[in-house]
C-alpha cells in the first residue's frame, strides 16, 4: 500500500498546520482584547454619557470592557467566556454579542461565498483566455478594465453602481438584503427573486473590486507555463489543443492561484467592511463599521474575532488545497 | 518612459491641488449665501456646490492637503517601524531576531482593517495626526516582512563578510552594510503603500469614523454625496476622481521606482 505513508504524512501535516492556525488566532484575538485594555479612552463614559445607569448594568458593562482588572485576568476571563459561547453584551442594543453575530454571519457568508465563486471561476477563465490571446484588442481592454476596477476603492465602485443602476435606471434596489415591504405571505418564488435582486449590486461591487487578483495571477501563471518543455512535448506528440490547454497548461498553472486564496481573503474582509456599509447590507463588515462608530466595543471585538478566525481558516484551507493539488509539495524533499 | 511622465504629471497635479488650490479657491466652509445650493459646475463654481452651497473645488483642495498629509505621516511611521524591526529580525540572529520575526508574522495575520477599527472604537474621535499615527501603526508589518527578507539575503553578501573581516562591530555591519541594501525595495513598497493608506483614510472618513464633518476630506465628501446621487452626481465624481488619481499616482510611482532600481542593479 504505497498510499498510506503519504496519507499519514499529509494528515500529520494538516494537524500541525491546524494547531498553528488556532494558536495564531488565539494570540491575534488576545492582541485585540489587549488593545482595548491598554489604550487610553473611556468607552463606557463615551456610550453612557451622563445618563444614570443602574449598578447591575454598570457591573455587566465594566465586566465586558474589563475595566478595573489587570490584563491577564481580563484575557483569561475573555477566553473562558468565549469558549462557552459568550462574547459579552452589546453596549448599544441590549443583546448578547453572539446573537448579533449569528444574525450577521449568514448574509456575509452569502456575499463572500458568491464573490469567491465568481472570482475563482470567471477570474480564472478570463485569466486563461487572456493568456492565450495576448495582444488582442479584447485582452488589452480586459487588462485596462481590471486594473481600473482594482485601483478604484470598493465603496466608490458601489456608489457609482448605485448611482447608475439603482437611482438612475432603478433596475436594482440600492440597499438592504430584502424588501421590508414584501408581504409576509409572499410565495417562495417572489422572496427568492427579491433576494437575488438585492444581491446583484453588492456582489458585482465585490467582484469588480477583487477579480483582478486571481485573473492576473492565473494569466501570468499560464504565460509562465507555456514555455515549459512538457507543453512543447505535448504539442509535438500531436495532443489536441484543447487537451494541451486544460491538462498540460492549466493544471500546473492552477497552484499559484490556489495559494493566492490566503491573500485574497483579507482583501475581501477589508472590502466587505466598506461595501456592506455602502449597501446597508446586514453583514459582519457593516456590523463592525457601525459598532465602531457607536464605540460598541464588545461588538467590535466580537466581529473582529469572527474576521480573524475566518482569515486564518481561509489561509489554512488554501495551504491544504495547495498541497493536494501540487504533487511536488506532497513528496518529501 | 511614458509611465514616468504620467506619474510625475499626476503627482504635480495633486501637489498643485493641495498647495495652491486652497489659496485660490476660497473658503471650503463658506456656505453659499446666494442660494446656490447643489448647483452644477459653472464658471463661478468650477466643480459645482454641495448641499450647503459650499464650493466643491475648495473642499477638494483642502481635502487633498489633509489626505496627502495624513498619508505622509502614516507611511513615514510605517516605513521607519517596518525598516527597523525588519532589519533586526532579518539581519541578526538570536532570540531577539526570532521573537521579532514571530511578531511580524503574527501582525501580518491580523487583518489591517479590523485592527484599525478596534483602535478607532477605543480611541474615539481622532484628528488628522491621530489618524496618521494609527494608519502608520497598522502599516508596518508588510514593510517589516519585506525588509526582513532583504536583510536575510544581504547578511551573507561578500561586502558584509568583508566588513566583518575588517573588524566592523555587529551594530555597524547592520546599520552601514545591511540596512542601506534594504532601502530600494522598501522605498518601492512605501510608495505603493501610500495608495493603501489613502484608500483606508478615505474609507474611514466615508464610514464617518475618520476625519469628521464639516472638515473637508475626500472620504467625507463621498459620504455627504450619497443622498444626492440623483440630483448632484458631481458631488460623487469630484472626490472619487481625486481619490483614484492619487492612488493611481502612488501605484504608478511605485512601479516606476521598481523598474529604475532594477535597471540600476543590472
Amino acid at each position: 500500500m504505497p498510499c498510506c505513508p503519504a496519507t499519514a504524512r499529509m494528515a500529520s501535516w494538516v494537524v500541525r498546520r491546524l494547531a498553528g492556525a488556532v494558536l495564531v488566532s488565539i494570540i491575534g484575538i488576545a492582541v485585540l482584547v489587549a488593545l482595548v485594555h491598554l489604550l487610553p479612552g473611556d468607552p463606557l463614559t463615551a456610550i453612557v454619557g451622563d445618563r444614570a445607569l443602574d449598578p447591575a448594568s454598570r457591573r455587566v458593562m465594566e465586566h465586558d470592557l474589563g475595566i478595573g482588572r489587570p490584563l491577564p485576568v481580563v484575557l483569561m476571563s475573555f477566553f473562558r467566556d468565549a469558549l462557552q459561547g459568550d462574547l459579552g453584551h452589546s453596549l448599544a442594543e441590549r443583546r448578547p454579542v453572539t446573537a448579533i453575530l449569528a444574525d450577521r454571519l449568514g448574509p456575509t457568508m452569502l456575499l463572500g461565498g458568491l464573490t469567491l465563486l465568481i472570482d475563482f471561476t470567471l477570474g480564472v477563465l478570463l485569466g486563461v483566455w487572456s493568456a492565450l490571446h495576448p495582444r488582442t484588442r479584447a485582452a488589452r481592454l480586459l487588462d485596462s478594465l481590471t486594473l481600473a476596477t482594482y485601483t478604484v476603492p470598493g465603496f466608490v465602485i458601489g456608489l457609482v453602481l448605485i448611482w447608475g443602476f439603482a437611482v438612475h435606471w432603478q433596475w436594482f434596489p440600492p440597499a438592504l438584503i430584502a424588501d421590508p415591504l414584501l408581504p409576509t405571505d409572499a410565495s417562495t418564488w417572489t422572496v427568492l427573486i427579491d433576494r437575488l435582486k438585492h444581491l446583484v449590486l453588492p456582489v458585482t461591487t465585490m467582484v469588480l473590486a477583487t477579480i483582478a487578483v486571481p485573473l492576473r495571477q492565473q494569466r501570468s501563471a499560464i504565460v509562465g507555463t507555456m514555455s515549459q518543455p512538457w507543453v512543447t512535448a505535448a504539442r509535438a506528440r500531436g495532443v489536441a489543443t484543447r487537451r494541451v490547454i486544460w491538462q498540460h497548461l492549466w493544471r500546473p498553472a492552477l497552484t499559484p492561484v490556489i495559494s493566492l486564496l490566503g491573500l485574497w481573503l483579507p482583501m475581501v474582509v477589508a472590502g466587505a467592511v466598506f461595501v456592506e456599509t455602502v449597501f446597508a447590507y446586514p453583514g459582519i463588515g457593516a456590523l463592525l463599521a457601525n459598532a465602531t462608530a457607536q464605540r460598541d466595543i464588545p461588538v467590535v471585538i466580537g466581529a473582529g474575532v469572527v474576521l480573524v478566525v475566518v482569515v486564518q481558516l481561509g489561509s489554512l484551507v488554501a495551504d491544504v488545497l495547495y498541497r493536494i493539488v501540487d504533487p511536488v509539495q506532497r513528496e518529501p524533499v | 518612459m511614458r509611465t514616468r511622465h504620467l506619474a510625475i504629471g499626476l503627482v504635480t497635479m495633486l501637489a498643485l491641488l493641495a498647495v495652491i488650490g486652497p489659496l485660490v479657491t476660497g473658503d471650503p466652509y463658506a456656505a453659499g449665501l446666494d442660494g446656490a445650493r447643489l448647483s452644477a459646475p459653472s464658471w463661478q463654481h468650477l466643480l459645482g456646490t454641495d448641499q450647503f452651497g459650499r464650493d466643491v473645488l475648495a473642499r477638494l483642495g483642502h481635502g487633498a492637503r489633509l489626505s496627502l498629509g495624513i498619508a505622509t505621516i502614516a507611511i513615514g511611521i510605517a516605513a521607519c517601524l517596518g525598516l527597523l524591526l525588519g532589519v533586526v529580525a532579518g539581519g541578526t540572529h538570536g532570540p531577539v531576531a526570532a521573537i521579532l520575526s514571530r511578531g511580524i508574522d503574527l501582525a501580518l495575520a491580523l487583518p489591517r482593517v479590523v485592527v484599525l477599527l478596534v483602535l478607532v472604537a477605543v480611541l474615539g474621535t481622532l484628528g488628522p495626526i491621530g489618524l496618521g499615527l494609527i494608519l502608520g501603526a497598522t502599516g508596518w508589518p508588510t514593510i517589516a516582512r519585506l525588509t526582513r527578507g532583504e536583510a536575510q539575503a544581504i547578511r551573507h553578501a561578500p561586502h558584509v563578510t568583508a566588513a566583518r573581516a575588517l573588524g566592523a562591530t555587529p551594530f555597524r555591519r547592520l546599520m552601514r552594510e545591511v540596512l542601506p541594501g534594504t532601502l530600494p525595495p522598501v522605498m518601492v513598497a512605501a510608495t505603493l503603500g501610500v495608495a493603501d493608506v489613502l484608500l483606508l483614510e478615505a474609507g474611514l472618513s466615508f464610514l464617518g469614523i475618520g476625519i469628521r464633518p464639516p472638515t473637508p476630506t475626500w472620504g467625507g465628501m463621498l459620504l455627504e454625496a450619497q443622498p444626492y446621487l440623483a440630483s448632484a452626481p458631481w458631488l460623487l465624481l469630484a472626490p472619487a476622481v481625486a481619490l483614484i488619481t492619487a492612488t493611481a499616482a502612488a501605484t504608478i510611482g511605485g512601479d516606476v521606482l521598481r523598474s529604475r532600481f532594477r535597471m540600476a542593479q543590472e
